[in-house]
């Protein structure tokens, strides 16, 4: 990663899709 | 299956229809080169125009399938002869050149529009659909004229989208007309890939597509007789058009544009918020090319097409803008209503600002409906802005998708109508996942991994959500028994078709008017023709005003029941109903009693 705005969206789409993914896992286990 | 078959057959028939029409009304129109953009245009144009005409057929008491049966079979007949002139302009599908990542979204989006086509083919059972969005173009249908609906503030709304709903109607019936705003999903799916595939290539253009439709909310908007999915396709239109003025400065595309952004303010106020936006980000990327003469090429088509429903509105209510601005027929159906519209999200303060984009991730339920929206948006559309070095226009699409975001957080906060600035916002995010990949292993790995992992739970909620439709649609369940599952109040409902003759007229609070047989009135949905504290006099004068010879209430309605005895009114009904809280996942309210009263002389 050679750029900072490069380093900045790297680090926004990997906190961004835990987030989402622990919220879908979160409803999952809510539904069972 | 059989009907399923001949409500999608009779949907192609419709954008046959539309495109015929479209053609007529754009055959002096300006040349468009790029042929994707050409039949779209003309399909846009042609349901705008069949839109209005229904419009002005209403209002002159001519809504009749006698007449407008013939036209429409016109229309598609003009539409077929023009197919043939196309042949060679729009190319050839040749699956075997394709790369597998991209057949598979190919096979992707063909598998949301079977989802969305078995969906839409069931009864009508969308709540906001039974109380208005088809409910009431069944009320002009059925008597041949339109006229206005004083209980619902929202039918002083433009309803371009609504007529597209009467003409379906009119064409067969209720559930044909919800295949209208299904249509606009799916050309807002082509304008997206089209758009994107002239922009960068068919991989990436998919891709824009997946993310635009490929996910629950598009479901649900698109099989609910929602208006937003047509906001969408017109609204993408516009931007198309912008962008092909903005490379070829011919002011033929202006004028498209205009049409469009035009035909958004007819569909919903919603739109006219759309369209403004639309016309401030093109003014910033056509800054040194706006004149009174551009300006007046996309002005005089925009207002030309929205007018006659702002007209109308005047006319019925003082006020073009009734019931979001300067006040106007009912002061406190506008005060419930805007109230209303705030209770949706966390609230208004700089902090939820803030917290927007990770509240969309993590806890958009009150956004209604908000865990249903695609988090590609939110993850990828910013990332564009790295590809926006190159593209400088980028950084105005994505400022004006900004700006119509924080028009929707000041306004009311629900996920749906924040899809008229999807089509923007998903070739933002492919050209993000697009950005991403190109710069690094780690890039690419990250973007294919969130992108796939994101689809496939999208389309496990979406199957899901389709999935309790199928058994009414292929004839496995009575039609009776998935509205009784389906709709709020049923029961209650098919007491009083059985109970209550066609002579009677009943005032009720329930929501699902679209089924009940004789002529009815509600209170108004906020309240609008009888406030639930009005007294005596004010409840026999609105018995009194309305012909009401039945009230059929909820025993819970301790307000209605207070007003109730005011009446000479006699029980003559008390049949157990249950609210429907979740039609996917089968939940049900508490057991309560419809109570139906006879209402005598005063």
């Amino acid at each position: 990663v050679r750029r900072p705005l490069y380093a900045l969206a790297l680090v926004w789409v990997v906190v961004g899709s835990i987030l989402y993914f622990v919220e879908v896992l979160r409803l999952l286990n809510g539904l069972g | 299956l059989a009907d399923c078959l001949s409500h999608v057959g009779l949907a192609a028939v419709t954008l046959l229809a539309w495109f015929g029409l479209g053609s007529l009304v754009l055959a002096r129109g300006p040349r468009v080169a790029d042929p994707w953009l050409d039949v779209l245009n003309r399909i846009g144009a042609g349901a705008l125009s069949f839109a209005l005409l229904t419009f002005g057929a209403g209002w002159a008491r001519l809504l009749y399938p006698a007449i407008y049966l013939p036209v429409f079979a016109l229309a598609a007949a003009v539409g077929a002869a023009t197919t043939g002139g196309l042949r060679g302009r729009v190319g050839h599908l040749r699956l075997g050149s394709w790369a597998r990542w991209e057949v598979a979204l190919l096979i992707l989006l063909v598998a949301y529009a079977t989802l969305d086509l078995v969906a839409t083919s069931a009864p009508v059972s969308s709540p906001d659909a039974l109380l208005y969005h088809v409910s009431n173009p069944a009320l002009f249908a059925k008597a041949h004229r339109i006229f206005a609906i004083p209980w619902n503030s929202s039918s002083y709304e433009p309803f371009s989208m609504e007529m597209l709903v009467l003409d379906g109607i009119l064409l067969w019936n209720p559930v044909q007309g919800a295949f209208a705003p299904l249509l606009m999903a799916i050309l807002a799916l082509v304008a997206v890939v089209g758009f994107t595939r002239r922009l960068v290539g068919r991989g990436i253009a998919l891709l824009a597509g997946a993310i635009l439709f490929a996910q629950p909310l598009m479901v649900w908007e698109a099989t609910s007789a929602f208006i937003e999915s047509g906001i969408a396709f017109v609204i993408a239109l516009a931007a198309w058009n912008v962008y092909e003025f903005a490379r070829t400065s011919r002011r033929g595309s202006l004028a498209l544009a205009g049409l469009f952004a035009g035909g958004a303010a007819g569909m919903k106020y919603l739109g006219l918020i759309a369209a403004l936006t639309l016309v401030v980000a093109a003014a910033v990327v056509l800054l040194r090319r706006v004149t009174y003469r551009t300006a007046l090429t996309f002005g005089a088509p925009a207002v030309a097409v929205a007018l006659p429903w702002y007209i109308k509105n005047a006319v019925l209510t003082g006020n073009p803008f009734y019931p979001h601005l300067f006040g106007g027929l009912n002061e406190s159906a506008q005060g419930e209503l805007s109230y209303t519209m705030q209770t949706f999200g966390y609230g208004r303060s700089a902090l939820d600002l803030v917290l927007l984009p990770a509240r969309l991730l993590v806890a958009a339920k009150p956004f209604d409906g908000g865990q249903y929206l695609s988090p590609l948006f939110v993850i990828f559309a910013p990332l564009a802005l790295i590809a926006s070095r190159r593209r400088p226009s980028l950084l105005v699409a994505f400022g004006g998708v900004l700006l119509y975001v924080a028009i929707w957080f000041v306004t009311t906060q629900q996920a749906r109508f924040l899809v008229p600035a999807m089509p923007v916002s998903a070739v933002l995010a492919a050209l993000g996942v697009r950005a991403l990949s190109r710069e690094s292993r780690l890039g690419r790995l990250l973007a294919v991994v969130v992108t796939v992992g994101t689809l496939a739970v999208g389309l496990g909620a979406s199957a899901v959500y389709a999935a309790q439709f199928a058994p009414v649609v292929f004839g496995r369940q009575a039609t009776t028994q998935f509205l009784r599952e389906k709709v709020s109040n049923f029961t209650g409902i098919e007491w009083l078709n059985q109970n209550l003759g066609p002579h009677t007229r009943v005032a009720t609070d329930v929501w699902a008017l679209l089924y009940l047989h004789m002529p009815y009135v509600t209170f108004g949905t906020m309240g609008d023709l009888l406030p639930p504290d009005a007294g005596p006099k004010a409840t026999r004068a609105f018995v009194a005003r309305y012909g009401i010879t039945d009230v059929a209430i909820l025993d819970n309605d301790v307000a209605r029941r207070r007003q109730v005895s005011f009446l000479h009114a006699r029980l003559i009904g008390r049949v157990p109903v249950r609210s429907v809280q979740s039609r996917t996942r089968g939940h049900f309210g508490p057991r309560h009693d419809m109570l139906v009263y006879a209402v005598g002389p005063a």
